[in-house]
């Protein structure tokens, strides 16, 4: 039982990870309806801006996040100005900036691969050391990751209910057209709104470099559970991304303990294609139907 | 201007002449290569490459091009085809002919099932349920050691033999590929202006507007899955009997983005556009290993600019250019108009 215990918690941990990359993929659907594939790529570059800030130039931490933030900001809004903007504007669909961002998320990779080189960067944790409750001991950077996340959802979620340009950016999302009309620059909008998703998984590969270390391939892994966290808890919800994260955490640390490790992989695969064909609203319901 | 320069150009005067000798003199070409090449066994090797891949990107083009469905997990089909046909010849001892059917059979399976149920969802999900399907296909391979070999994967796979003539060189096995290229893009082409061709097109265009039609969404959209499973299973066959070993490595995401790349540098929906594409990128890959660290990033660039620039690839954007050339005339009451009739019907070289 205590053992049980122990994995549910390490799943949780690490699912909060997967939470958090999967609500920056809800968060650019939520306000473009599109979907950026580069994700998880912005999460693998979080990791390096963080080990170049804290590293290279002996900064401290909170302005590893920062930095990173700041710049993967900027990446996330480049690439909506300079790409994606001009193709929505001639009429891309869904589809094909999602095949766009594919191009991006191979490029971003190999650019990575040949600044920062192919062996696995460590990083030095915030936190050093563990946390015992009772006979359960938790690291502490995988405590800071987990409150970051819920954090990071609860702001989020209030950003876009509560604040004037949450509601801009779920007008530009809703009618675009009518959002012109009223007066929103519909454009910057949603290049902030990349800009932003790309932020949340800068902030999450920062957080993560810890324990994962910063490596170029991390972002395809990283990137595909997220997706499939924001779909289990059904796309486009911020709450549906956290739940859904948590669960693939649960379940891919459990399966990997008790059925095999060596599908630990497998089993966040597995749910996301069994979720997208027999519950392609998630657990909440999403548009996922024709 | 530049429609005006091409006016006067007379294009057609060219171009509709030309199509059959281009045609005829590319595959007599194909023929040829291992002739004028003799010796230089890589490059006939490359050439085999070539053909598979052509193959499996013609498959892809029927599923992405026809039907507008993307697969982003086709290296799994791919996967499937080799490690069927090479564990029924190696450890069940059938003949290498009847393995590849096996291999054939075993790929319109798993791309009906995996068709199925994903008819109803929006083509970007479908995308993502095939990612999810590669690597779940792929960790099959690692992890069932028993049977697959796991890591190191399975070895000594024969090479088919006509009547005890046995393939086992390159240039030999060439023309067994060639075979099945010419073959699978004529199936293509005639598939293309075929009932079934068309109500794929439709599906693509207006899926709500075919059902009203009376085409059935569900059987059109999985026999398209199936008929490119059953390309990638065959390429995959063909493969590993070429190369005699194949592991999990040969099967990743990266060569699934590789085959989707190939469709869309060259063209979707065109008998040119894979030829183009694999070709082009089969020879970058192969002869531009000195600069290995910057293919990922040429793909990548590749990709963005293809997709958001020329989105009908290489091929498709001549056509685009030719057919609004004889567009033009037509409106001026040349003698082009019926030559657009007949070109957009045809669509291809």
């Amino acid at each position: 039982m205590e053992a049980f215990v122990r994995l549910v918690i390490a799943g949780l941990m690490a699912g909060s990870v997967y939470a958090l990359v999967g609500l920056s993929f809800s968060f650019v659907y939520k306000g473009t309806n599109l979907i950026n594939w580069a994700q998880g790529e912005w999460f693998m570059l979080g990791g390096f801006v963080g080990f170049t800030v804290l590293e290279v130039f002996h900064f401290p931490f909170w302005s590893a996040i920062v930095i990173a933030a700041i710049v993967i900001f900027l990446a996330g809004f480049g690439v909506y100005r300079l790409l994606v903007h001009r193709m929505v504007q001639r009429g891309a669909k869904l589809l094909d900036v999602l095949l766009a961002t594919i191009g991006l998320s191979i490029l971003l990779q190999n650019v990575a691969m040949l600044i920062w080189g192919t062996s696995v960067r460590s990083v030095p944790p915030l936190l050093k050391g563990t946390l015992s409750l009772g006979a359960i001991i938790v690291p502490r950077q995988y405590m800071i990751i987990f409150f970051t996340t819920v954090v990071a959802v609860a702001l989020l979620y209030t950003f876009m209910q509560r604040t004037d340009f949450g509601t801009a950016m779920r007008a530009a999302a809703d009618n675009p057209y009518a959002a012109r009309v009223v007066g929103i620059p519909e454009h910057l909008v949603n290049a902030t709104t990349w800009g932003i998703g790309a932020a949340i998984a800068g902030i999450a590969g920062v957080m993560v470099a810890p324990i994962f270390g910063a490596y170029f391939f991390l972002g395809l892994t990283v990137g595909i559970k997220g997706f499939a966290a924001a779909v289990v808890g059904g796309f486009g919800r911020p709450y549906g991304a956290l739940a859904g994260g948590l669960i693939l955490g649960v379940v891919e640390t459990l399966g990997a303990a008790y059925i095999s490790s060596a599908w630990k992989d497998g089993f966040a695969m597995a749910v996301l294609v069994l979720f997208l064909l027999l519950r392609p609203h998630g657990l909440f319901r999403a548009e996922a139907f024709d | 201007m530049r429609r005006l320069a091409l006016e006067k150009l007379n294009l057609e005067r060219w171009v509709e002449p030309a199509r059959r000798p281009v045609r005829y003199g590319t595959l007599a070409l194909a023929l040829l290569l291992p002739a004028i090449l003799a010796g230089n066994n890589y490059f006939i090797l490359v050439l085999c490459l070539i053909g598979i891949y052509l193959l499996v990107v013609t498959g892809l083009d029927i599923l992405y091009g026809f039907s507008g469905q993307v697969s982003l997990g086709h290296a799994a089909f791919f996967g499937i085809g080799a490690y069927v046909s090479a564990m029924a010849s190696t450890d069940l001892g059938i003949s290498v002919w009847l393995s590849m059917v096996l291999a054939v059979i075993a790929g319109v399976i798993v791309g009906a099932i995996l068709a199925w149920p994903s008819v109803k969802l929006v083509h970007h999900f479908l995308a993502l349920v095939t990612i999810g399907f590669g690597e779940i296909v792929r960790l099959l391979f690692l992890n069932s050691r028993e049977v697959t070999g796991g890591f190191e994967g399975i070895g000594n796979i024969p090479a088919p033999s006509v009547g005890g003539f046995e393939l086992d060189s390159y240039s030999r096995y060439y023309y067994l590929v060639l075979v099945f290229v010419v073959a699978g893009m004529v199936v293509k082409r005639n598939l293309r202006n075929s009932t079934w061709g068309r109500k794929l097109v439709a599906v693509r265009e207006n899926a709500t507007a075919a059902e009203a039609f009376g085409i059935p969404l569900l059987s059109t959209r999985t026999i398209a899955f199936a008929i490119s499973a059953a390309y990638g299973a065959l390429g995959g066959a063909l493969y590993a009997h070429l190369i005699s070993y194949i592991s999990p490595g040969s099967f990743t995401f990266n060569h699934s983005t590789l085959f989707l790349t190939m469709v869309l540098i060259g063209g979707y929906g065109t008998v040119w556009g894979p030829i183009v594409g694999v070709t082009t990128l089969t020879l970058l890959t192969e002869y531009g290993q000195r600069f290995e660290q910057y293919q990922g990033v040429f793909f990548g660039l590749a990709i963005i600019i293809v997709v958001a620039a020329m989105p009908r690839g290489i091929v498709g954007s001549l056509e685009d250019i030719y057919a609004d050339h004889l567009r033009q005339k037509s409106h001026r009451g040349g003698r082009g108009a019926t030559v657009v009739a007949t070109t957009e019907e045809v669509d291809d070289g």
